[in-house]
């Protein structure tokens, strides 16, 4: 018998499921109700029960390339109507943060950062290094007085080289995980059209279409728009301020009546708002609550941070409140700082692994 | 060589609460060992669930056969004593003597009545039949179903007209005592057994599968009214919608058991029954296609034959995986069922005509007196809790005919051992 | 006899409305001369009721006709000294309410009811009830949980008990058992096997006897004195019991017959049994090298739900085979445990086990098919599994195979050995012909197997074991009377009934146990066992008149007639269900029953008025099952459907009492026709005595022989089968055959 596959668990997988929030996995008894609610679920390759099997029997090759983890949209439709309680919502949210593990580059950081104690590292060196460049910025070296110009708490040469390896680096890690995943994918049999179903793919993503078919969680349906289009919104002024002022273009700060101003504070609204109702709704509900792991907290925490400290150093800038200006700031930064160096390692990933897995799977 | 004699006159009767296969077993075969039994229905009829049914699998058969025999052992039987209407307040005491309170509710006809019909003609009310389960009425003054037992009428009196005398007027026979009040009874028994049996789950809960909002989304036991000759449509299978014949039928397994949202057990009969059901149908329409959607097919022991007789009809399918999502086709009233078909991986779209929902065993204890113990799912334990209460039957735990039979025979033996241990010492 | 019947006409319900009362009298007591005959409007009153009690007090009577509903109501108003002669004449279901009121057909079918009613009345004599001493004790065989839960069960229940186990030591499979599947709430924990308990009790209790290593050597007699030879290690004895409880248990189906999964092959193939005691001795070890088990494949319905094997379910190998699994997690967490299903059983609170065992990182579960298991080469094992839910054809390693192997009976049938014994007889015979011996043969070469395998070697005739219901169980065929058996007084428990666990075979030793009680209290009061449970009529024998056909023995569907050395029937009365199933078998009609004989029927048959041919009114006799056939007629009856009225019913205990002489007399009188309506029969019988109507049907192609010496047709008779509740159909069977036997003309020997 040649032809047969062997099947070898990987106990090790299952483990990491089990404790990475799929505790329920193994009650499953396979009636396939989960394949019907689920409004995403397509008839000719339904989710999630097969993959439910295959994680109970750790057949981790072939559910690390199954674009079906990614298609999932944790409605939870399927949780609440499973008559064994094996919640297969929360198990594949297990299963894409095992992926985003599995295809980090290096692998090393992948599975570091999957563990709390790698995300405590993670924030100890932001705060280390942006302590060690203020106290080489111009603030501290007294050749600068305080003024309400951020700029002066770092030496900016040596900041701006740091960004710009630093996100180098991020960039390519990310793009080689992304890699490896399409990899997977295609030996997997997704075999969509990658560039031209990106477009369709972040269109979904941007309208929240696939998102919005979803039964039941309205909260986390608007909560999510709100924040993705916030986020994005902010990425973009952010962007072109920071491309204007390296270019001398632009003088910061700007004026609150500059249309980028303007377009900044809303979209950081919008996302304190988005990520405000996601937070809410993970913590309202005592079921959810226990159903969350560190990354999941980790992520929706560090993003509310940034946002939030965000806006506070605006005020505080406005009411010209010196040194405290200077402290979130520090913080501020150390918050994206985390939030950056572990997008490709930790859920900020699911952003461009689902983008990619909806191309591929040519599910949009 | 010694025989022990069993003085079991001196001893105290026993009483069974609930007339169904279970109780009137438990009450034959004990009192056909000498034991004096009390009977107690809450029905106006013994027969229980049984007596609604329209055959048994596998055999196929009509359990009015074995009821006929069962009643005539109980008629021939001066050591029981069989009280319809009757419902158990209250058993105290301790095992092997026990003091039972017992309320009659009135029938408001008399045993002169000789089943002559009259009254039924001139009776201008009429009421939910809930021996077809509410589908379709009798007169307010009804006999329960043509081989009820006990063989006499009985009125509804949260039916009659206000002040409405015509059944008792036109009863040459005086059986009509509309003026019938409550009985209460105290009777010292050895022991009790509850054998109140079962209901089936509410399918309306189980909120995916259309029940209560497409009409021809009914449950196995509508299936077995309307499939049995006195039934509400007279032995024919059709669509509550509009009286037709279904195109096409499927049966949903597990409709609400093996389901930690509704019943977290196996009602164990399901798999069985929907299997007969679908020779009902094909006894009816040849060519109709039926489909079973199941998680696990379990028909255990020999019934493995009946499963392999009836998977060998051609027009039927046994497809592995639960039926997860019901939608109504509002012009025609077909139903749309999807499931996922587990051994090929995809998902089955089906356009049927009637969809039965294989729904599961809860058990009756409802009508029961405080004092039995139940596990968490209010099934009664069979060995008798502190006060030495039995149970038999589907309220002890859910189970085929025979094997309600087989236990309510043992429940038998303990109330014996009751009796035998009251006989003895006072 | 009855010399004086008294004749109770009811004119109540109508019947005074659709009938001539005055007629009827005057055929009472005109015609039919007796000495008593009142009309009452309403004779189940109690005026009705005291006129009937007054004259069986002065003895004005001994015997009543009461003619008005039918016999399956009232019953308790018409209750009387159950020993005297009693008839029921059904002028309501069967008359007024299915027949036009006021009208002569009507009324003759009312006065021929009449007539029959005081014929048997008259035909019939009083019962006297057989008293005997009666022993109430109990044997029991079998020594495993089933044996010794009887045993107790009916020692508490006050009865002596004696307990027969074959093998030194009791306990039987169930001591064996490290753990035993949950049967108390939350039902997630196994609980602690071993019958440690149950073995003190049975040994030590006063009223139970054990004998172990002890095997039955005969049992002859009948229930209630039953004498059975034992063979003990303390040597032979005899000792009297009244009624046996069959608990013989059951053993794995045979490995070896399965070799494509592997078994023989390696000693790492074993079967759930083996791996009982693997586990009960210790830490689990692979067989053939010692090592720690790090991987084990479970493999479900080895032999059972196959064709080629079992092909019945065997119901309890999936609750084992998770219990297993548990067991070895508790041992090793880091072990593997594979499962190959073809659907998980477990019904009831078993489905919370399910769900408890299966929640282990290290269980895998999955439906699917073995194609092969073999040695991998590595020193393990490797099973290829196709159409499973992880892949079409997939490969699992195990260090350790477990074959799920289901249960076979231990039982004898008792028939198949009787055919051979009888097959060998006919080999012997010189006079037997080529056909007869190549047939015999035939049955010795099939049903080898049996010999050698009785257990209880009763002397019965019909063969020395319970006979077996489809493979090999002694089980009852009817779902309503789970402990029906064709051996009154011996009931079979357990596992060797049917497969089950051992929870379930306590249960269902209790309920036999109940049934052998209630088999020796009911004969010590003369009555019969279900389904005639009560009656006290029983079955006489003239046997001056015997030929020795052994037809009587042969078809008595529950082995009570012995034959002596000629072939003489010899009656075991306490083994008698009462159905005279011999009574329609003899040629003779030498067997009658005090109060339903051959020549009470005949007689009835003869006491319907035949019209001449001129007169155009056909007349038709029906004879029916009691239990089924007839209360059917009366549902039509309530419904008011209307039939025929020139049909003459007749109830029988049973279509297999049929004697083909009423065919006979009853066409040979003038009667056009006889249509029998007995139950279904086939692989699914419904027949309560076990194969009547089929037997009926047999003696019908006899009748043929008849017809053609009388030049009738044969379509004059009609057997058909009828369920009880298929009351619908039954006037237009009635009809159907009415308008055939108008078309076929009158019968030519009307008025001879």
């Amino acid at each position: 018998m040649s032809d047969a596959v062997l099947l070898q668990p990987d106990v090790r997988f299952i483990r990491s499921v089990v404790n990475g929030g799929g505790g329920d996995l193994k009650k499953c008894y396979q009636c396939a109700t989960c394949s019907v609610v689920c409004t995403l679920s397509p008839d000719h390759a339904p989710f999630p029960r097969r993959q439910m099997i295959r994680a109970q029997w750790g057949l981790k090759g072939q559910l690390m390339g199954d674009p079906a983890i990614w298609l999932c949209h944790n409605c939870g439709d399927c949780t609440t109507r499973c008559p064994r309680g094996a919640r297969p919502g929360d198990v594949f949210g297990a299963l894409r943060s095992e992926a985003i593990k599995h295809f980090a580059i290096p692998g090393v950081l992948g599975s570091l950062l999957s563990r709390p104690a790698g995300l405590a590292v993670l924030f100890l060196a932001g705060a280390v290094a942006f302590g060690l460049l203020s106290l080489s910025g111009p603030l501290m070296q007294g050749t600068a007085e305080p003024r309400f110009e951020f700029a002066d708490m770092f030496p900016l040469p040596v900041l701006e080289a740091f960004f710009f390896a630093l996100s180098g680096l991020l960039l390519i890690a990310f793009a080689g995980g992304l890699v490896r995943f399409t990899r997977a994918l295609r030996a997997s049999g997704a075999d969509g059209p990658l560039i031209a179903g990106l477009i369709p793919a972040v269109a979904a993503i941007l309208t929240h279409r696939r998102f919005g078919q979803c039964g039941t969680e309205r909260t986390r349906f608007y909560g999510h728009l709100a924040t993705l289009w916030g986020f994005l919104g902010l990425a973009a002024v952010g962007t072109v301020v920071g491309v204007l002022t390296m270019a001398g273009l632009l003088e910061t700060p700007l004026a609150q009546t500059n249309p980028l101003k303007i377009l900044a504070n809303a979209s950081g609204a919008a996302a304190i708002a988005g990520v405000m109702l996601l937070l809410g709704d993970r913590l309202r509900d005592p079921v959810k609550r226990a159903a969350s792991t560190p990354f999941d907290w980790f992520f929706a925490w560090t993003l509310a941070g940034v946002l939030v400290s965000g806006m506070v150093i605006q005020f505080l800038r406005l009411a010209e409140a010196v040194p405290w200006m200077y402290v979130v700031y520090y913080v501020h930064l150390v918050l994206i700082f985390a939030l950056f160096v572990g997008a490709p390692y930790t859920k900020f990933a699911h952003l461009a692994y689902r983008t990619v897995a909806m191309a591929a799977a040519g599910r949009t | 060589m010694t025989t022990t004699q069993v003085h079991r006159t001196a001893g105290k009767p026993i009483l069974v609460i609930g007339g169904g296969i279970a109780g009137v077993t438990t009450a034959v075969e004990a009192a056909e060992s000498g034991c004096e039994v009390i009977l107690a229905e809450s029905l106006p009829y013994l027969g229980g669930r049984v007596a609604r049914s329209y055959r048994y699998f596998p055999k196929l058969c009509p359990p009015g056969c074995g009821l006929e025999i069962n009643f005539k052992r109980l008629k021939g039987n001066p050591h029981i004593q069989v009280l319809t209407q009757a419902t158990v307040d209250s058993l105290r005491g301790t095992p092997g003597d026990l003091e039972a309170t017992i309320t009659i509710a009135p029938r408001f006809v008399t045993d002169a009545c000789t089943l002559c019909d009259e009254c039924t003609r001139v009776c201008p009310a009429e009421r939910a039949d809930e021996f077809n389960l509410g589908m379709g009425t009798t007169k307010a003054v009804y006999l329960p179903h043509k081989m009820a037992f006990p063989a006499a009428y009985v009125i509804d009196r949260a039916a009659c007209r206000d002040g409405c005398t015509a059944c008792r007027d036109a009863c040459s026979y005086g059986a009509v005592d509309l003026g019938q009040q409550p009985e209460r009874r105290t009777v010292k028994v050895a022991a009790a057994v509850a054998a109140t049996g079962w209901a089936p789950y509410d399918a309306a809960k189980i909120d995916n599968l259309g029940f209560g909002r497409f009409p021809n989304v009914i449950t196995n036991v509508m299936l077995e009214r309307y499939a049995a000759p006195d039934g509400p449509t007279r032995g024919r299978i059709v669509r509550p919608s509009d009286g037709a014949a279904p195109s096409s039928v499927a049966f949903v397994q597990c409709a609400g058991s093996r389901d930690e949202n509704h019943l977290p057990y196996c009602s164990a009969v399901c798999c069985a029954a929907s299997l007969k059901q679908a020779t009902y149908l094909r006894d009816l329409y040849p060519e109709v296609p039926a489909t079973i959607f199941y998680i696990d097919i379990r028909t255990p022991g020999r019934l493995e034959d009946f499963r392999a007789k009836v998977a060998s009809d051609p027009h039927l399918s046994l497809v592995k995986g639960k039926v997860g999502q019901v939608t109504e086709d509002a012009a025609t009233h077909d139903l749309i069922v999807t499931a996922e078909d587990v051994q090929s991986g995809k998902k089955v779209t089906q356009r049927v005509g009637m969809l039965v929902l294989a729904t599961g065993i809860v058990p009756q204890t409802a009508t029961l007196p405080a004092g039995f113990a139940t596990d968490d799912y209010g099934f009664v334990t069979r060995v008798g809790g502190h006060i030495g209460l039995l149970g038999a039957g589907c309220v002890t735990r859910p189970e085929e005919v025979s094997a309600t039979v087989q236990d309510a025979t043992a429940a038998a033996l303990r109330a014996l051992q009751a009796v035998v241990r009251s006989a003895h010492h006072g | 006899m009855a010399e004086r019947p008294g004749v109770y006409i009811c004119s109540g319900c109508g019947i005074g409305q659709s009938l001539d009362i005055g007629k009827l009298v005057k055929v009472a007591t005109a015609e039919l001369k007796v000495p008593r005959c009142e009309a009452h409007s309403f004779l189940c009153g109690p005026e009705g009721v005291d006129l009937i009690r007054r004259d069986i007090a002065s003895e004005t009577v001994d015997g009543v006709v009461i003619a008005a509903c039918s016999p399956r109501v009232k019953t308790d108003a018409f209750s009387f000294d159950p020993l005297m002669v009693l008839d029921r004449v059904n002028l309501r279901e069967h008359v007024i309410w299915c027949h036009k009121p006021n009208d002569e057909d009507t009324q003759m079918l009312a006065e021929d009811y009449l007539r029959m009613g005081v014929t048997k009345v008259r035909k019939s004599e009083p019962l006297e009830p057989q008293q005997d001493e009666i022993s109430k004790r109990l044997l029991v065989v079998g020594g495993g949980v089933a044996g010794m839960t009887a045993a107790i069960e009916a020692a508490t229940a006050g009865y002596d008990v004696v307990l027969v186990e074959k093998s030194p030591r009791l306990g039987g499979f169930v001591a064996a058992l490290a753990q035993r599947f949950p049967t108390a709430p939350p039902y997630t924990d196994l609980q602690a096997g071993g019958v440690a308990a149950q073995i003190q009790q049975v040994s030590y209790h006063p009223k139970i006897q054990v004998l172990t290593s002890a095997t039955i050597r005969e049992t002859s007699g009948q229930p209630g004195m039953f004498d059975v030879t034992i063979a003990a290690e303390s040597g032979e004895l005899k000792t009297r019991v009244g009624a046996i409880v069959l608990a013989t248990g059951w053993r794995p189906y045979d490995a070896t017959k399965l070799g494509q999964l592997g078994y023989g092959a390696s000693p790492d193939v074993i079967t759930n049994v083996e791996f009982e005691r693997l586990a009960a001795a210790g830490p689990i070890v692979r067989p053939s090298d010692g090592r720690p088990v790090m991987s084990v494949l479970f493999v479900q319905c080895a032999g059972s739900r196959d064709e080629r094997h079992l092909p019945y379910c065997s119901s309890t190998c999936c609750m084992a085979t998770l219990k297993h699994a548990t067991m070895i997690h508790a041992q090793n967490p880091d072990a593997a445990v594979f499962v190959v299903y073809k659907d998980i059983r477990t019904p009831g609170q078993y489905e919370r086990f399910y769900r408890a065992a299966q929640d282990h990182p290290l269980t895998f579960l999955t439906k699917g098919e073995i194609v092969g298991v073999e040695a991998d080469g590595g020193g393990r094992m490797a099973a290829t599994v196709k159409d499973t839910l992880v892949g079409e054809q997939v490969r699992i390693e195990a260090d350790l195979v477990v074959l799920a192997t289901g249960m076979v009976p231990n039982a004898a049938d008792g028939a198949a050995i009787r055919l051979v014994k009888d097959s060998r007889a006919t080999l012997a015979r010189a006079e037997a012909t080529e056909p007869q011996k190549s047939d015999a043969r035939k049955k010795i070469a099939d049903l080898a197997h049996h010999e050698g395998t009785e257990i209880l070697c009763l002397t019965y005739r019909q063969g020395p074991d319970l006979p077996a219901h489809k493979y090999g169980f002694p089980d009852s065929h009817f779902v309503c009377f789970p402990y029906e058996t064709r051996r009154t007084g011996i009931y079979a428990a357990g596992a060797v009934r049917a497969p089950m666990d051992g929870a379930h075979a306590q249960e269902d030793a209790m309920g036999a146990a109940m049934k052998a009680i209630q088999s020796v209290e009911l004969a010590s009061r003369g009555a019969a066992v279900h389904p005639r449970a009560g009656d006290l009529s029983f079955p006489s024998f003239f046997l001056q008149r015997c030929t020795q056909c052994k037809r009587c023995t042969e078809e008595c569907p529950f082995g009570t007639l012995d034959e002596d050395p000629k072939g003489t029937p010899q009656l075991n009365v306490y083994r008698c269900r009462r159905c005279g199933v011999c009574m329609g078998a003899c040629p003779e009609r030498i067997i009658s029953f005090k109060n339903y004989s051959v020549d009470m029927i005949a007689s009835m048959i003869k006491a319907i008025e035949v019209p001449d041919e001129d007169e155009e009114k056909p007349r038709v006799l029906v004879l029916m099952c009691e239990n089924d056939a007839y209360p059917a007629l009366d549902v039509a009856g309530l419904n008011r459907v209307h039939y025929d009225p020139s049909v003459r019913v007749v109830p029988l205990r049973c279509l297999g009492s049929l004697n083909i002489v009423w065919i006979a007399d009853a066409l040979s009188g003038g009667i056009d026709g006889v249509m029998l309506v007995g139950c279904k029969y086939g692989d699914d019988y419904q027949c309560h005595f076990v194969q009547g109507s089929e037997l009926a049907n047999r003696r019908l192609e006899n009748v043929k022989e008849t017809l053609q010496r009388l030049q009738l047709e044969s379509e004059r008779i009609q057997l058909t089968q009828l369920a009880i509740n298929e009351y619908g159909k039954l006037p237009a069977l009635i009809d159907e055959f009415m308008d055939r036997i108008r078309d076929l003309g009158p019968n030519p020997y009307k008025g001879f």
